[in-house]
């Protein structure tokens, strides 16, 4: 059996565009994310919401949404003003903080998960190149449980808003 | 898109016809459709982020959200986490599959045929022909250039591990593609930016040369190609060796000598059939068996336009 181009472009298009149609119709065609973080599938626990997986297109009423920490204490936190707190993305916190960039010190979406699981009292890695804003730091002290480790970290990573 | 290639005349013996025949220009005007679409998209998501406008009937999605290798890189995250890497959708995955199945029966046509990197670059090529002529695409001695060719397969395994470890689209910062339709973009990495401008340089003198030696993508399609369904073939009693399939496969394969071709570097452009480039009707075909034998004594010489 041989094929013609005409007849290879008809399959191309037919195939994605196929593709495409039929799950669309079955729901599984998603461009988007639902801004909702997967959930912790071991230990104590288990089926909450795991701050690890907020992404950097999470705006602050998304977190609010999953994790109750409200959109203006987040944008407090991080140093965010003159701006709708609800509708702030994640990964704008990394441009606010680049001058940090040259030191190897990160104020970013890490940032953001890190200051959500002390809030909440949830597991976490603590990487060593990630930073908090001060008023994230003092918010933390003010209103988490935090471990003698914990607190540690806290203050060998904390920055001032530039 | 073909009309600079070469096309020497391959022998004097064999009749020609009299009626002039089109190359057909349905692959170019799916590339053109495709290009257009993935810069349309991207123009989208930035008049949707800066502006809150979007353009009608245009999907609200990122580049990333359209790309099948992100589905690729994501494999292991949703196998062992049941999520994707960061910034992959499962739009991705759909296309995914649709791309290995699309490869299972023809190979590489999202390389061939979709891709907006690969059709620039070929775009680009028409410059590089026009500089070059023949030496166009043959200026990489075999001795570098064939073991360079097993490269991408080394930036696969890179990116898949480092997309494992990380959850992070790693690949981003060093992707052409995305730099290509995000240049403008503070989210291209400056890595990206110089790839893409090196793939660029690059095309002028070789064809496809991302494709070729370092596309983590056209490593995973090209492996299609040992045991795709539909392949090229060449007829060889109705063979005239007048090498044109190799002289204008843009992938450098020896398509003269092979009965059916194999290489897994291969994208199924169907530049070597007689539909295009080759002059003798029925002798390179894109089909499951070998054609019918026809007498030489009825062969025909297309004439080129």
């Amino acid at each position: 059996m041989k094929v013609k181009s005409s007849t290879v472009a008809v399959i191309v298009l037919a195939v994605i565009f196929g593709s495409i149609a039929y799950t669309s119709v079955t729901g599984q065609w998603k461009t988007k994310t639902d801004k909702v973080p997967a959930a912790y599938t071991q230990g104590e626990t288990t089926g909450q919401y795991n701050p690890a997986d907020i992404r950097g297109s999470y705006t602050f009423a998304d977190i609010e949404k999953s994790f109750g920490i409200t959109a203006d204490e987040l944008a407090a936190a991080f140093g965010i003003t003159g701006r709708e707190n609800a509708t702030v993305q994640v990964k704008e916190i990394e441009a606010l903080y680049t001058a940090l960039d040259a030191q190897g010190k990160e104020v970013g979406t890490d940032s953001v998960r890190i200051f959500v699981a002390l809030y909440k009292g949830l597991p976490i890695t603590l990487t060593d190149t990630t930073y908090m804003p001060r008023p994230a730091v003092e918010v933390l002290k003010a209103k988490a449980t935090l471990s003698k480790e914990q607190l540690e970290y806290l203050d060998k990573h904390t920055v001032e808003i530039p | 898109m073909v009309a600079d290639r070469d096309t020497a005349n391959p022998t004097p013996q064999v009749k020609k016809k009299k009626k002039k025949k089109a190359k057909p220009w349905y692959r170019s005007a799916v590339q053109i459709f495709f290009f257009a679409l993935v810069a349309s998209i991207t123009l989208n998501e930035a008049l949707f982020e800066f502006y809150g406008k979007s353009i009608p009937y245009l999907a609200a999605a990122s580049l990333h959200a359209i790309c099948p290798f992100g589905g690729v890189v994501s494999i292991y995250e949703f196998a062992t986490a049941g999520r994707y890497a960061q910034k992959i959708h499962a739009s991705s995955f759909v296309l995914m599959w649709a791309a290995f199945i699309l490869a299972i029966g023809f190979g590489p046509l999202i390389c061939g045929w979709v891709c907006p990197l690969g059709s620039f670059q070929q775009w680009i090529a028409r410059i590089g022909r026009k500089l070059y002529g023949k030496k166009y695409n043959h200026m990489v001695p075999a001795n570098i250039d064939k073991p360079l060719r097993y490269t991408r397969y080394l930036v696969l395994v890179l990116v898949i591990l480092a997309t494992a470890g990380t959850r992070k689209l790693v690949f981003q910062d060093y992707d052409p593609y995305f730099a290509l339709f995000n240049f403008w973009s503070a989210e291209v990495a400056p890595t990206a930016l110089i790839i893409l401008g090196a793939t660029i340089v690059a095309s002028a003198f070789i064809e496809r040369p991302w494709c070729k030696y370092l596309c983590p993508y056209g490593a995973v399609l090209g492996l299609f190609n040992f045991f795709r369904i539909f392949r090229i073939r060449r007829e060889e009693s109705t063979c005239i060796d007048c090498k044109l399939c190799d002289r204008n496969c843009p992938m450098n394969i020896t398509v003269s000598t092979a009965i059916a071709v194999r290489d897994h570097q291969c994208i199924s452009c169907m530049n070597c059939t007689s539909e295009q480039f080759c002059p003798v009707a029925n002798t390179v075909d894109f089909t499951t068996l070998r054609n019918p034998v026809i007498p030489p004594a009825d062969i025909d010489v297309k004439e080129e336009v």
